[in-house]
């Protein structure tokens, strides 16, 4: 009976009145949510209450809910990541030099792991023809960077690219976050690009 | 001896009918700075009559609800493919949501509209076809009506080896029209060929255009280049530009569903700037006084302003010509008077 997905269209009526709501964003009430729900009935009395929930509730899905990386191209999983399947994965810390000319600590997931996960050429499989692979980096404007599998790898390379979501210690502010690509040693940092929302792996043609 | 000229003479007779009867590839001239990342759909390659159908399509008032808009009513080649006006005015009589967009060099472009929500040229063909504010016809009926014509069902048999008009092939032949529009003989392309010899002030325009604030080195810049750079002029990038602190029109958002990406636009390319007054996505500069003056003392903060736009320099007087200067320079008077983009049928 929980199981069914909610649609945005069933939640009309708790945007508050000026927030935009796109009807391709799906919003999902995840299954943590809805195991509160259990042995409620839903009858008159407890509409009130359950309304205050959903509204809680809506908030958080739709935060969580949202996919906020894709990674796609040739790999043999494709990738919708939200928020929360990029917490899960392992992170590290890496210092690097920012345009400010100051070194500061940024924590993320190293790009190795997003690329593992989706199931490229990497490691052991990173030799032959996968060597003219690369990986195109796309932001929320539409801003690129290109690297070369072999840049990402640490089989290869000595450096951790990272997609960071924190600086020391915070998240990263908006307009620059939530991800962007930190490439440590990296005189200048044109390819640390922000509001990462996407990652495509390509064959050079 | 006579056999052989007989064969000679075969030969030439099938090569004249092959002529006669194919449709070659359209000649596209690639300007090499502009490098060749671009998409042509394999199943709609450029061909000469596809081309030439498109570009009858795109002048034809046909295609509105009462044959009064075309295309080329809010495209017009003497303004880069601009209308002049701060919004447009099609079949309904009432003003289009969004300023009317130059139509220069869409062979580079990757997401149509201010808002990016055509991912090709044939998908946004048929958009302003079926807007009640624009043209006001469903393009299955701007098909019957050309099928119903003398002239049509025979350039489509050319261009696509069938007479059955459709959508699909009007969009088809209206984006092949479209590719072909290439701008890119401007006073700045001839001085970059070392042609045509930049005034002091354009010279220091082009500095101001090209360069960031370097205070270390105490170097003044406006950094245009950093949006509007690239052969081209533009990149394929969504920005919000400071227009104001409270923006009303939600711009890409709508597309992507991202609250990041509220207020967000097209960077527009800057190629026949000049031409294309009034400026922005709802045309509220007349002039480009107005847009230099914006960049310059007017940039309104907003949570999803371009982090580009911060802490931009403010400009002097004369900086501000000379930037203007430079903007007149990529102005292109063969583009705009190219028999070839021109109206078929005010041929004499």
């Amino acid at each position: 009976m929980y199981s069914t997905p909610i649609s945005a269209h069933d939640f009309q009526w708790l945007i508050p009145h000026l927030m935009i709501v796109s009807p391709n964003r799906s919003i999902r009430v995840t299954s943590i949510g809805l195991s509160t729900f259990t042995g409620f009935h839903f009858q008159t009395e407890n509409r009130k209450l359950m309304k205050y929930l959903l509204l809680s509730f809506f908030f958080i899905s739709s935060v969580s809910a949202q996919t906020v990386l894709k990674i796609s191209g040739e790999v043999t999983q494709p990738l919708n990541l939200q928020a929360n399947d990029l917490k899960a994965l392992p992170h590290v810390e890496v210092k690097a030099k920012d345009r400010d000319g100051k070194e500061h600590r940024y924590s993320g997931v190293p790009v190795i792991e997003l690329l593992k996960k989706a199931g490229v050429t990497v490691g052991a499989q990173l030799r032959g023809e996968n060597l003219v692979k690369y990986a195109l980096v796309r932001a929320a404007d539409g801003y690129e960077v290109l690297f070369a599998l072999p840049e990402l790898d640490p089989e290869f390379s000595t450096r951790t690219i990272i997609l960071a979501e924190s600086v020391d210690g915070t998240s990263l502010p908006s307009g620059t976050g939530p991800y962007r690509i930190v490439v440590p040693e990296e005189k200048k940092p044109a390819r640390w690009i922000r509001e990462v929302r996407e990652i495509e792996i390509r064959f050079v043609k | 001896m006579i056999r052989s000229l007989l064969l000679l003479l075969s030969l030439v007779l099938v090569g004249i009918a092959f002529a006669f009867t194919t449709n070659p590839p359209y000649p596209l001239q690639i300007p090499n700075s502009f490098g060749h990342r671009y998409t042509i759909p394999l199943d709609n390659l450029l061909t000469v009559e596809g081309v030439a159908l498109g570009r009858y399509l795109f002048y034809d008032s046909l295609l509105s609800k009462n044959n009064t808009i075309s295309c080329s009513s809010c495209h017009q080649q003497s303004l880069a493919f601009t209308d002049g006006f701060t919004l447009s005015i099609g079949v309904s009589g009432r003003p289009t949501f969004r300023n009317s967009m130059s139509l220069a060099n869409l062979l580079w472009v990757r997401d149509f509209f201010w808002d990016g929500h055509s991912k090709t040229l044939e998908a946004q063909a048929l958009i302003p076809m079926d807007h009640p504010d624009e043209m006001g016809l469903a393009p299955e009926k701007s098909a019957q009506k050309l099928q119903q014509t003398k002239f049509y069902p025979e350039r489509f048999q050319k261009a696509f080896g069938t007479d059955q008009i459709t959508p699909e092939l009007m969009a088809k032949a209206l984006a092949q029209f479209e590719r072909t529009l290439i701008s890119a003989n401007s006073s700045y392309d001839q001085y970059l060929q070392g042609k045509y010899p930049l005034t002091p002030a354009e010279k220091r325009g082009m500095e101001l255009f090209m360069r960031g604030t370097s205070r270390d080195q105490n170097i003044r810049g406006a950094n245009c280049a950093h949006c509007h750079g690239g052969a081209q002029f533009f990149q394929n990038r969504f920005h919000n530009n400071g227009l104001d602190a409270s923006p009303l029109d939600p711009g890409r958002q709508e597309v992507t569903g991202f609250e990041d990406d509220f207020a967000r636009f097209r960077v527009p390319t800057l190629r026949n700037i000049a031409l294309t007054a009034p400026y922005m996505h709802d045309g509220r500069f007349k002039t480009l006084e107005e847009v230099v003056d914006h960049y310059s003392d007017h940039i309104a903060q907003s949570r999803t302003l371009s982090a580009d736009l911060q802490g931009m320099i403010s400009l002097t007087s004369s900086e501000k010509k000379d930037l203007i200067a430079f903007l007149h320079t990529l102005t292109d008077q063969e583009f705009i008077r190219n028999p070839a983009f021109s109206n078929p049928f005010l041929r004499p």
